[in-house]
């Protein structure tokens, strides 16, 4: 029998191929359809009995030799091209990744996802009241009386209440003098403002729900002013909790939690007097520098970057009796604490911004960059 | 309101003061009043000394020079030369016996009072060894001691090159040179809040740092001194023709007064304080306002128009002053040198009308100063002055911020009676300007008025404990401890309470709790008195506690989140957020072709640019394009606000809105339409919105953004039914009118309708059993059948045909013209069995068949 030379003959052949071309050809020769060991099968029918069976079992060794010599030199050729594989298929890896476009939130999105989140922690929720809003809910039942200077028309926007008075018959506005214009005005209300500030929440609130109370509106404020540091539109953040034996350590609690969740765990504020109109005692927040620390020295040099040890940061206060009562609450049953602060100057503080107004002005190369 | 302070004032009215000025900055700032700076008088007055000439002898090698030999007392560098020192000098007001001001080594001058400052050395001048320099005032930045010019006897010879002579210190020799001026002091800037105007001078400023530092407080006494002998009639009549808006006018004749330069003391306390020395009348009324924080002024009574009556035979000179509104068309020169138009909103002091009888002169005078805001310089003091009128008056504090908007005029004295003043103050302020006059300028108090037309409140003692009513509160120590949240002893809270000048009587539970007059305008409740307690106790010393008690028991409200999630899928999609202002103007209104009546107007607008609120948020987006066309990029921004709709007899509707933008030059046409539809598309499918379809509008339609968008570019998107906004490029006039030259192409979505169906269209089917059968088909139609006909008659062909996907789109080379190549994968799958090949083949032939039949497509292999 002749499959012992072949099974030499073979390994020889499979022992020298270089390529998997090679070896495939190989495996058609001798394992093929038409090959080598399919021609001995066909072969086998021409024969009988005891010597068919042996010849049966000798070509399927031959078989198993053969498909073995194959997936050893297979292996052995894979072995060696992973050997070669850095050099055989380098890519320029220092090339520039396909990358998706860059898109930007805007800082002060980022800044009220941010605040809104941390305040959330300690159950606060985020509502929304109107920007446009009553007299009433933006200054009377804020405790500001009749001829307070935030109710003077040079330092808040009123609604103009007839339309029509100011434009031309051809719809062109009128100069600002003879288009003098009465404010809306509602009977009870009173009249239509934009809101200054985020307090008118605070009443609304009240109205909405019974205590406890945890609400933050962040929203767009408008003052007729502009300049480097006062833009006529910006946003203003508001916390209020009103609860049962709510005091000014919790608006510490909540002040100081707040610091070190936003600005770092080192972190804490300060309560300084002061005054607003709708809370009492009042406050301004300091946080403390996150360069020296709060001691307002560096190897006992004045801190440049505070000079006192404290940032301010925004105002605070427990709820006025007189906001509470016409929220409908009881100031005998119940207290509260509000506190807010600018959202652009508290950014501008965190990115050493000078000018207020390059929030607003769509300029893509500010926006870009965040 | 800021005020400046000189520490060494404030310690005359707190003589056991110990802390020093850092400390009381400190301590001011946690428990009552920010102190933003502090800053020593005596920087840049090291190594300076008084020195006293000895001996003046010729420079021997220089004509101008001098070698003057000065004595500096018991400078230790100097203690071998017996105090003496020799100093090369120029100066040509150099006497023996003269105190001047030596730099000695070490001090900063600046030589002829220019350029840099330079440090003092020990140096040879012509070959004679100088030892300091005698210095003339800009040389160490005391022009405030030549600018203003001292009493006779004070500094005479302060000309600019001459050397400043010190002789009326009479100050020892060696004593340094800011103690002899008086300038070895601090000056704090403190931001006084607008409820205590009380603390808006140096008197209550200095109680309140008594009480906080526990030190005794005390104001130095002052009475009238009104010369009995004098023959003068009492010629002055104050008319106050409306009380309510001054409750209290004071006046203050005195006669025989010297105007001339203050001296240095009252001067160096002005400096400090920010003010300018003018003369020495003005200089006590600014001084008395600056101790007592009661504005005052001073009249030439001679200026005064006068009306002379004859009674008993005997002719009478008589002057007025009325206080009433102005009139239109009445105009005064105020003291800063400008002419102001006044008007009947503005409170007004006038003099009398010297024409006009007795009985009718009222209101018919001039104008002689803006009530409470500035005086007129025609009536006001100068050199040749004799015969002053003071006044010390009440205004009402909202007619006089009024009136300084109204004027676009303030002053020390407006910023303070705009906080509102207690009405008790004039007569502490005019005893105290009578009381310097005569100290400083001379002169005698021959009259003084005083009206109180609507005063209800009598002053009590000088040192002003409030007897009115109203200004009383009944509280308890136990409530004030738990609106602090710490526990503070009753007697400890009294403390603080009467320190700050508060009255307390009542039981160990029952206080009554009486507010003194200077505090009067804050009377209210347990809140007024708690912040009281609360920061003399000091809220930095409070402990940080977290809130007790429940959460609101109420379901997040998710709109946020929905928002956020918005802004994150195109912030992923390579946009770009944008804020801009809620406001524009009406021209931006009319250009963008809506009507300016309907939109929510400002009664007051801030400039031609702010006067309306947006009614459509793509206005501020293609004024964003417009701006940063230039840059040359591709601009894709988003922006998710509000339009303002009015809405009769309510508030306006903020209707929010998401406007997604694509601008800038295309690549090819249709990138900018086709780019927001994909991401129309792409937020339909990440938001989950059910059945989300677009929908051609037709062109006779009268929807809002008919005419806003291109008729044949634009196409309604919807959820079902509901109608989310549009997706389309903008019309070419709306273009231009913004002068944008590139395509520009909007998605507009109205949030309302979008947030709701969030998550709508998210429906879970069980995975496919049976494996798709998946064939691709390509072929050629006429470019006149659109691909949304094509896929619909596509997608009928068989319930068995599962996804068409458009994989190939191709005009141009090979295809006819007027036709275009497309190709789609198809995927074939039954939801019962595992489908052969033929089952789909059989599909497959009927869909080429329709096409052929239906759209005369022909099949490419």
């Amino acid at each position: 029998m002749k499959s012992n030379n072949i099974l030499q003959e073979a390994k020889q052949a499979i022992e020298q191929a270089q390529s998997q071309s090679v070896l495939e050809e190989l495996r058609v020769k001798y394992l093929g359809r038409k090959g080598i060991v399919a021609e001995f099968f066909a072969q086998l029918t021409k024969l009988k009995g005891d010597e068919r069976a042996r010849q049966g079992q000798e070509l399927n060794a031959l078989k198993h030799e053969i498909t073995r010599a194959l997936e050893q030199r297979e292996n052995a050729m894979q072995t060696l091209a992973l050997e070669k594989l850095a050099e055989a298929e380098a890519l320029d890896v220092t090339l520039p990744g396909a990358r998706l476009p860059y898109g930007h939130l805007h800082i002060t999105t980022q800044a009220i996802e941010e605040i809104s989140r941390i305040f959330a922690q300690l159950g606060f929720q985020r509502m929304r009241y109107p920007e446009i809003d009553w007299d009433y809910y933006a200054f009377e039942s804020l405790n500001m009386p009749k001829g307070h200077p935030a109710r003077d028309e040079w330092e808040t926007f009123f609604i103009a209440g007839s339309q029509q008075t100011l434009t031309r018959p051809n719809g062109h506005p009128l100069p600002e003098r003879e288009g003098r214009v009465r404010a809306a005005e509602h009977p009870k209300l009173g009249r239509m403002v934009l809101t200054p500030h985020t307090s008118n929440g605070q009443v609304r609130e009240m109205e909405r729900r019974r205590p406890p109370i945890r609400m933050i509106n962040i929203a767009k404020c408008y003052r007729r002013q502009s300049d480097v540091t006062h833009a006529p539109m910006f946003h203003q953040f508001e916390g209020l909790l009103i609860d049962r034996n709510v005091s000014v350590t919790h608006l510490k609690g909540t002040l100081d939690y707040f610091a070190r969740a936003y600005y770092g765990k080192d972190r804490r504020t300060r309560l300084r007097p002061f005054h607003f109109r709708f809370t009492e005692p009042s406050f301004e927040i300091d946080i403390s520098c996150g360069i020296c620390g709060g001691t307002g020295e560096i190897h006992g040099e004045r801190c440049k970057v505070c000079k006192s040890g404290w940032h301010e940061l925004g105002g605070a206060g427990m709820v006025h009796p007189n906001v509470l009562k016409a929220g409908g609450i009881d100031p005998k049953e119940y207290s509260g604490f509000a506190c807010g602060w600018g959202i652009e100057r508290m950014l501008m503080m965190k990115l050493k911004l000078s000018d207020i107004r390059a929030f607003y002005i769509a300029d893509l190369n500010f926006l870009e960059q965040f | 309101m800021n005020l400046m302070v000189s520490y060494n004032w404030l310690r005359e009215y707190l003589p056991g003061l110990k802390a020093s000025p850092e400390e009381v900055a400190q301590k001011l700032s946690l428990h009552a009043f920010s102190v933003e700076r502090w800053w020593r008088t005596d920087e840049g007055l090291e190594n300076i000394v008084i020195g006293k000439i000895v001996k003046i002898e010729k420079h021997p090698n220089a004509d101008k020079l001098r070698v003057v030999m000065v004595e500096v007392g018991d400078v230790p560098l100097f203690a071998t030369k017996k105090g003496n020192v020799p100093i090369v000098c120029g100066g040509t007001n150099l006497f023996e016996g003269q105190l001047v001001a030596v730099a000695l080594p070490g001090a900063k001058v600046r030589w002829h009072g220019e350029g840099e400052q330079v440090e003092m050395k020990i140096t040879e001048i012509r070959g004679v060894k100088s030892e300091g320099m005698i210095c003339a005032a800009n040389e160490i930045g005391l022009e405030a001691l030549t600018l203003h010019p001292l009493p006779r006897g004070e500094g005479e010879g302060g000309g600019k090159r001459e050397i400043l002579d010190l002789t009326w210190t009479k100050a020892k020799p060696g004593t340094p040179l800011a103690k002899a001026l008086g300038l070895d002091d601090t000056v704090m800037e403190i931001e006084i809040t607008t409820n205590r105007p009380d603390a808006m001078g140096m008197i209550g400023l200095a109680r309140e740092v008594g009480a906080i530092l526990g030190v005794k407080f005390q104001i130095p006494s002052t009475k009238f001194q009104t010369n009995p002998k004098s023959q003068i009639q009492k010629s002055l009549e104050v008319k106050v023709e409306v009380p309510k808006l001054c409750p209290r006018y004071m006046a203050v004749v005195m006669e025989g007064v010297k105007v001339g330069p203050s001296p240095w003391w009252l001067k160096r306390r002005l400096i400090a304080s920010g003010v300018r020395p003018i003369n020495n009348i003005v200089d006590i009324t600014n001084y008395v306002l600056l101790e007592w924080g009661q504005p005052c002024h001073a009249f030439d009574a001679a200026k005064l128009q006068h009306t002379n009556n004859t009674r008993n035979g005997d002719e009478q000179t008589r002057t007025e002053i009325v206080v009433r509104m102005g009139k239109k068309g009445e105009k005064i020169l105020a003291l800063d040198g400008n002419t102001y138009d006044l008007d009947e909103n503005i409170l007004v002091i006038a003099d009398a009308n010297p024409s006009s009888s007795a009985k009718q002169h009222y209101g018919a005078g001039r104008p002689v100063a803006i009530a409470g805001i500035m005086g007129g310089e025609e009536t006001g003091v100068h050199a040749d002055t004799m015969r002053i009128v003071y006044e010390i008056a009440n205004f009402d504090p909202v007619t006089v911020r009024r009136g300084e908007h109204q004027l676009g005029l303030s002053s020390d004295s407006s910023a303070r009676f705009n906080k509102g003043l207690p009405t008790q103050l004039p007569e502490f302020a005019a005893a105290r300007l009578a009381e310097l006059t005569k100290q400083v300028a001379g002169g005698e108090v021959v009259q003084v008025v005083d009206r109180k037309p609507s005063l209800g409140l009598r002053p009590s003692s000088p040192l002003g404990r409030g007897q009115g009513e109203g200004n009383k509160v009944k509280v308890s120590p136990q409530d004030i401890s738990r609106m602090i949240g710490v526990e503070i002893p009753a007697t400890q809270m009294k403390k603080y309470l009467t320190g700050l000048g508060f009255k307390v009587a009542g039981s160990a539970n029952k206080w009554s709790v009486t507010f003194p007059y200077w505090r009067e305008i804050e009377a209210g409740g347990l809140a007024d008195i708690a912040e009281e307690v609360a920061r003399m106790y000091g809220y930095h010393n409070l402990p940080s506690v977290l809130p007790a008690g429940a959460p609101p028991d109420e379901p997040p409200n998710i709109q946020f989140a929905q928002e956020r999630m918005i802004k994150e899928i195109l912030r992923g999609a390579g946009l770009t957020e944008l804020y801009t202002y809620s406001f524009i103007s009406a021209d931006e209104i009319l250009r963008a072709g809506l009507k300016v009546e309907n939109a929510v107007a400002l009664q007051n607008p801030l400039s031609s640019e702010i006067t309306h609120m947006r009614p459509w948020l793509g206005i501020s987006m293609l004024l964003s394009i417009k701006k940063n066309e230039e840059a040359g990029k591709m601009l894709k921004f988003f922006e998710l606000s509000s339009e303002y709709h009015p809405r009769m007899g309510e508030l306006p509707e903020e209707r929010q809105k998401l406007i997604v933008s694509c601008a800038g030059r295309e690549e090819r046409d249709g990138q900018h339409f086709f780019g927001l539809k994909g991401i129309a598309e792409h937020l339909a499918y990440v938001l989950g919105l059910s059945d989300f379809s677009f929908e051609k509008i037709a062109k006779s339609e009268k929807t809002p953004w008919a005419s806003r968008y291109h008729p044949g570019r634009v196409l309604l998107c919807k959820a079902g039914r509901d109608i989310l906004g549009v997706v389309g490029e903008l019309h070419p006039s709306l273009l231009k009118a913004y002068g944008i030259e590139q395509r520009v192409a909007f998605l507009e979505w109205e949030a309302k309708v979008l947030l709701p169906l969030i998550g709508s269209g998210r429906v879970y089917r069980a995975p496919l059993s049976y494996p798709p059968v998946k064939r691709d088909i390509a072929f050629v139609a006429p470019k006149t059948v659109e691909y949304a006909t094509l896929v619909a008659a596509i997608q009928q062909i068989d319930p068995l045909l599962h996804k068409v996907e458009l994989f190939d789109l191709y005009e141009g080379k090979g295809v006819p013209e007027g036709s275009r190549s497309v190709a789609f994968h198809l995927s074939y799958v039954s939801p019962e069995r595992t489908l052969t090949a033929q089952e789909a083949e059989r599909v497959h032939e009927k869909l080429v068949k329709m096409l052929k039949d239906k759209f005369g497509a022909k099949i490419r292999n």
